[in-house]
């Protein structure tokens, strides 16, 4: 489907808008847009630039990483089920980042909470690589996933139940369910540079995933260096999920659902996956994010709430078709 | 039989307390930090068998230091059985299985009431007075409480500073509260009923900032250590609004629990007030 991309822009860039102009409760109130660019020193252009802005700035992100990067993993591992969340990245990466934050490294250096989360993240990626090696099947993956995700899951846990804070305990549903709110432009700027770098990483590796397709021999015919392609993946998907997870929190299955939807739109090729993954996946946080809003009463709603009521359910369909698949 | 024999020497002193009613309990436990407070208001340090662990601590304790030299015992029956005591304060709140445990041991229990306010404050002293003998001294320190807030309290005026408490986590304190009375005291207004939250609640950012309030007061437990719920006070839209102006750092310890302290949070606040 030729304008794939642009559309998927286009309602990215209209949600990033509507983001904008959304409150608590999700109301939309255009006045207050208009105050906030009339005066810059008034509180609504505080509450506009400095509470709005990164939360629309951050569902950008974590969108666009975790599509891309779900995208990418599943074209280097063909395996359809390949993505962050689900083969254990982002909640190593949420406890690379509850260590860094909680443990004081945060507190000294700024760029050690998006350090913890990469650094979780990238030895997610490579225990995975070692337990399920780069043609596994589809359920040593889904076991290898299950056993970083537990570890990681159980370690993050400790790691809160010991921390100095006494806050830290209950915060474990922001690192396992994710969340936009309360984030500040700080976030933004730590998380920044890493995810740019990753995505970048990750951007440009369409041909030679394309050229995986037809086998490893026969790419290694083509020029592509498969060593070089792993390496690029993996440090890509470790930065910008790394990065993003720890400063809003784990938010699955965007990696998993949107590289599937837009599948069918974008032809088979791993290739031309990328760039709309990355868009869908952006566009899809930021309306998950308005639900939030909306939907939000008292107690506030998680992200990862809304994605997993999406995603779990596809998930489930991904099995049942896949077995129907082997089974003739 | 071995249990019987744990439980005589408490059954002993049961059957002695008529005898020494005059006096009051000679052993007493405290297992909730307000109790604590009124228990080292009211009686000497020689009748205090322990208190709770967050008596020492300075950032919700007033009487900390005083505290400090005293015993600590953890809120589980064992622990407390161990100390024999005559006499075991809880609060509303104290780990409801260990409380059912000791009054099935036949513990002598008192449960200190929450406190909403100045005029609760005062009955509930007078309430445990009772129990403890002591009610000479309670009534000498209401009597001073009530005069010191008739110096510092300040009227309401209609045009007068609107303020509110902020928590960790943007909770919001409603009415109802030792330190909401505290704010009406001191001749503040507390926004956070119009802002939909009469018993208080989580108070997004956003509409904190909209509402402006004149008078921020930011509390949290241990700014110092690292959590989400902290960092939220720290947020750099937060900072630009409050600037120095408008905020007023005003300690957990002098309003979590009613006493003269609580009365000193008022002349802070109406000071600060009257600046506006």
């Amino acid at each position: 489907m030729k304008p794939l991309s642009p559309i998927l822009a286009l309602a990215a860039l209209l949600l990033f808008a509507l983001s904008l102009a959304a409150g608590p409760g999700g109301v939309v109130d255009v006045g207050l847009l208009r105050a906030a660019l009339a005066d810059a020193s008034s509180s609504e252009a505080l509450i506009l630039f400095e509470i709005r802005l990164p939360r629309a700035l951050l569902g950008l992100m974590v969108g666009a990483s975790m599509g891309l990067a779900g995208a990418a993993l599943q074209g280097l591992l063909r395996n359809p089920l390949a993505e962050p969340a689900l083969i254990g990245v982002t909640a190593s990466a949420a406890l690379g980042a509850v260590i860094a934050f909680y443990f004081g490294f945060a507190a000294a250096f700024a760029f050690a909470l998006p350090a913890g989360g990469m650094a979780g993240a990238l030895i997610a990626i490579l225990l995975i690589y070692a337990l399920a090696g780069l043609s596994a099947s589809i359920h040593t993956l889904i076991l290898a996933g299950v056993a970083v995700n537990s570890i990681a899951a159980a370690l993050t846990s400790l790691a809160l139940n010991l921390a100095p804070s006494p806050y830290a305990a209950a915060e474990i549903l922001f690192w396992l369910l994710g969340s936009l709110a309360d984030r500040s432009m700080e976030h933004v700027r730590l998380a920044f540079a890493p995810v740019l770098a990753g995505l970048a990483l990750l951007a440009f590796t369409g041909r030679a995933l394309d050229a995986l397709t037809l086998g490893e021999e026969v790419a290694a015919s083509l020029g592509i260096n498969l060593r070089l392609l792993q390496a690029r993946i993996v440090l890509g998907s470790g930065l910008a999920v790394g990065a993003v997870t720890s400063v809003v929190g784990s938010v699955g299955f965007i990696g998993l659902v949107v590289p599937h939807l837009l599948r069918p739109l974008a032809g088979q090729q791993p290739g031309r996956l990328l760039l709309p993954s990355a868009l869908g996946g952006a566009a899809l946080a930021l309306a998950a994010d308005l639900l939030v809003r909306l939907l939000s009463g008292a107690q506030e709603l998680r992200l990862g709430v809304f994605t997993a009521l999406l995603g779990a359910p596809f998930f489930l369909w991904l099995v049942i078709a896949s077995r129907r698949e082997a089974a003739p | 039989m071995k249990r019987l024999a744990r439980l005589l020497p408490l059954a002993l002193l049961l059957l002695a307390a008529p005898a020494a009613a005059g006096d009051g309990p000679k052993r007493i436990v405290s297992l909730n930090l307000c109790a604590d407070q009124m228990l080292l208001l009211l009686v000497e340090h020689r009748r205090i068998a322990a208190l709770s662990p967050l008596a020492r601590d300075a950032d919700l304790s007033p009487q900390a230091a005083a505290a400090a030299g005293l015993p600590m015992v953890a809120a589980d029956a064992e622990s407390v059985l161990r100390l024999a005591p005559d006499l075991v304060l809880t609060g509303a709140f104290t780990a409801r299985a260990s409380v059912r445990l000791l009054e099935r041991l036949g513990v002598p229990l008192h449960e200190v009431g929450i406190v909403t306010g100045f005029a609760d404050a005062g009955a509930e002293l007078r309430r445990l007075a009772a129990r403890l003998g002591a009610s000479a001294r309670a009534e000498m320190l209401i009597a001073g409480m009530e005069r010191r807030l008739a110096e510092v309290a300040r009227p309401r005026r209609p045009d007068g500073p609107r303020a509110i408490i902020y928590q960790a986590n943007g909770i919001a304190i409603g009415r109802g509260q030792l330190s909401s009375d505290v704010l009406v005291h001191a001749g503040l207004e507390n926004i956070a009923p119009s802002l939909g939250l009469p018993h208080g609640g989580h108070l997004p950012l956003e509409t904190l900032i909209r509402a402006g309030p004149d008078i921020l007061i930011l509390e949290s437990y241990r700014p110092d250590l690292p959590s989400l719920a902290q960092a939220l006070l720290r947020h750099p839209a937060l900072g630009i609004y409050a600037g120095s102006a408008r905020q007023v750092a005003i300690s957990s310890a002098l309003w979590t629990c009613p006493g003269p302290w609580a009365v000193e949070a008022v002349a802070r606040l109406a000071a600060a007030g009257g600046a506006r």
